[in-house]
């Protein structure tokens, strides 16, 4: 049973999303609510299942898994099975009324559809075993999004999807041209054999070829800054409930990929590798530091946003190069909280934009508060919560990253202190533009837009701001959790 | 030079070839044309892994017992020319949408 639901967990999404293509419009919504409710339930109990117990098998077909393809879900796995499936879940729920300040009527259903394709694309990343199946789940849920990204077919839409469709597909060529490489060392497309195979192999310089590759793509699908300048401009012209699921969901599992490469596959944390943890390290902070300057100097809210989670992001790769225990663990709760808050606050700028008559310049919300004060006090709790502020999500996950950094080098915690006050600066200026200045537009009253839209995405961001809230004072559980994670891969 | 190392090395050109064309054309068709090229150098490296030197195509015959080249990487490939495919069609719908005035 266990082990049947590895695979029902990707093809139920599948499946509903080419059924979802021919429901009637107005039942599109309704019905992927449904499927994505299931496969939420499904990975909670694949979550709870591989808690305590060993990793969950799957063969396909019954091969073995030196021929056929494995899906395995081992802890790793299951947290970012988890991650995912809520926050899409949300993601939907908050769907329900913003989709239609973009879209057309008559395209509900084929937006539906692409995105829980989309979705089983990457919850099949985080299953599976096999090297050649992880790259076309990662193309099926890059397409999808390609699409997802033009969905309001606005001409700047459609120059953004194909900005988007042009970087990914260079990021994903570089990791099927690495994948080549690998494959032709070591003679297996399964992750566990490369991982036994490729140890004594990994002086070759056809194998420093084929993991450089393999990392470059994945860096770039998980959107670290010079790989991504790009995606701000994406962000931009994307609809805001997309940008949410792109910064929030798929992001994360670029840096899933990382993880389950860096450490678990070819086990580069105990070769000091080409220098590649160094290299990580520089990236990440230079991330940190200039996408900070880069949100400081932005007008248009999206952007301003889409620059913040380029700068979080560095923190995560940051973390993910000190390579110990306690960074594993920290970079993994920052992958929970970071997730939370930019699916939020992404989710509060649709709103935002709707009350302010569609105006996206950051100097058309001065003085915001006076008129909407639960949703922007929504937007600043997650705004703190990005920086770190205590008793958030964030925090939890700074501070976990600052032990690691105590524990290694005063290095560190030099840059971490510095990079926290840099990413302080762009969030107080953006709170003090809400509260203090005077207002000088009128917004629209919050009745006009529940009537036209409707208040869903307002509950969900209040939902995932009281999740945030929650983590950050009660995290015991989620500590200890990562901790067993961090220790199983580093092992 | 053997034969197969030309292989090799005509594949990494192409690829950077179609990188450096998707990063300096202005225009996006030209841009979409250097994107199948850089795809298809992938291609054109797999084809290059599988084949073994003196060997036949893998069709297995139960008259002849010879070598024959690793079929593997012709199976994967036809799924990345599936998903090249995908990728040039999606890329000329949304040139269409966006050329749009």
């Amino acid at each position: 049973m266990t082990t049947n639901l590895a695979i029902i967990q990707i093809i139920l999404p599948l499946i509903g999303g080419l059924i979802a293509f021919i429901t009637p419009k107005n039942l599109s919504w309704l019905f992927s609510c449904l499927i994505m409710l299931f496969t939420f339930f499904i990975s909670c109990f694949i979550f709870k299942e591989t808690l305590s117990s060993e990793p969950i098998f799957y063969h396909f077909g019954g091969w073995w898994a030196s021929i056929g393809i494995e899906y395995k879900i081992d802890q790793l796995s299951s947290f970012f099975i988890l991650l995912t499936s809520t926050l899409s879940l949300f993601n939907l729920f908050a769907m329900k009324h913003l989709v239609a300040s973009e879209l057309d009527k008559e395209r509900y259903s084929l937006f539906f559809g692409l995105y829980l394709i989309a979705i089983a694309g990457l919850l099949g990343i985080c299953v599976s075993n096999d090297i050649f199946n992880i790259y076309v789940l990662l193309e099926v849920s890059s397409i999808t999004s390609y699409a997802l990204v033009a969905s309001p077919r606005t001409v700047k839409s459609s120059k953004a999807g194909f900005d988007y469709l042009i970087f990914g597909t260079i990021g994903s060529t570089f990791i099927l041209l690495g994948i080549g490489f690998i494959y032709a060392l070591t003679g297996s497309l399964n992750l566990s054999i490369i991982s036994q195979k490729i140890t004594p192999l990994l002086d070759n310089n056809a194998c420093i070829a084929g993991i450089m590759l393999i990392i470059v793509g994945v860096l770039m699908k998980a959107a670290l800054f010079p790989l991504s300048k790009w995606l701000a401009n994406i962000y931009q012209d994307s609809p805001p409930f997309i940008a949410a699921m792109l910064s929030s969901v798929s992001n994360k599992i670029g840096i899933y990929l990382l993880i389950r490469f860096f450490f678990n596959v070819f086990a580069l944390h105990k070769h000091n590798y080409a220098y590649l943890d160094i290299i990580l390290l520089l990236l990440a902070i230079m991330a940190i530091f200039i996408c900070s300057i880069l949100a400081l100097k932005q007008t248009n809210i999206k952007t301003f946003l889409a620059y913040s989670s380029l700068s979080q992001i560095g923190f995560i790769i940051l973390s993910i190069a000190i390579a110990s225990d306690l960074s594993l663990s920290g970079a993994l709760i920052y992958c929970l909280s970071h997730a939370l808050e930019k699916s939020a606050l992404f989710l509060a700028a649709g709103c935002f934009i709707l009350l302010a008559n569609k105006e996206e310049d950051l100097s058309s919300f001065s003085g915001f508060i006076k008129q909407h004060s639960w949703i922007s006090l929504l937007f600043i709790i997650n705004l703190l919560s990005s920086v770190g502020f205590p008793f958030t999500a964030g925090f939890v996950g700074k501070w976990q990253i600052l032990k690691a950094a105590l524990a290694t080098d005063l290095w560190y915690i030099l840059m971490m202190l510095i990079a926290v006050l840099f990413t302080f600066s762009y969030v107080l200026r953006f709170i003090e533009l809400l509260i203090f200045e005077k207002e000088h537009v009128k917004y629209l009253d919050q009745e006009i837009i529940s009537d036209r839209y409707g208040n869903s995405t307002i509950y969900v961001v209040a939902v995932l701001t009281i999740l945030n809230l929650y983590i950050g004072i009660n995290h015991d559980l989620l500590i200890n959790q990562t901790n067993n994670i961090a220790a199983l891969i580093l092992k | 030079m053997h034969l197969v190392n030309l292989n090799y090395s005509f594949s990494i050109i192409l690829f950077f070839l179609g990188l450096y064309i998707v990063l300096a054309s202005k225009d996006s068709m030209k841009k979409l044309f250097g994107l199948s090229l850089f795809q298809t150098s992938v291609l054109w490296f797999y084809m290059s892994i599988a084949k073994v030197s003196n060997a036949k195509p893998a069709i297995i015959s139960l008259k002849h017992n010879w070598f024959y080249s690793n079929p593997l990487p012709h199976v994967l490939m036809l799924t990345a020319i599936v998903v090249g495919l995908a990728i040039t069609a999606l890329g000329f719908a949304l040139i269409i949408n966006k050329e749009k005035k």
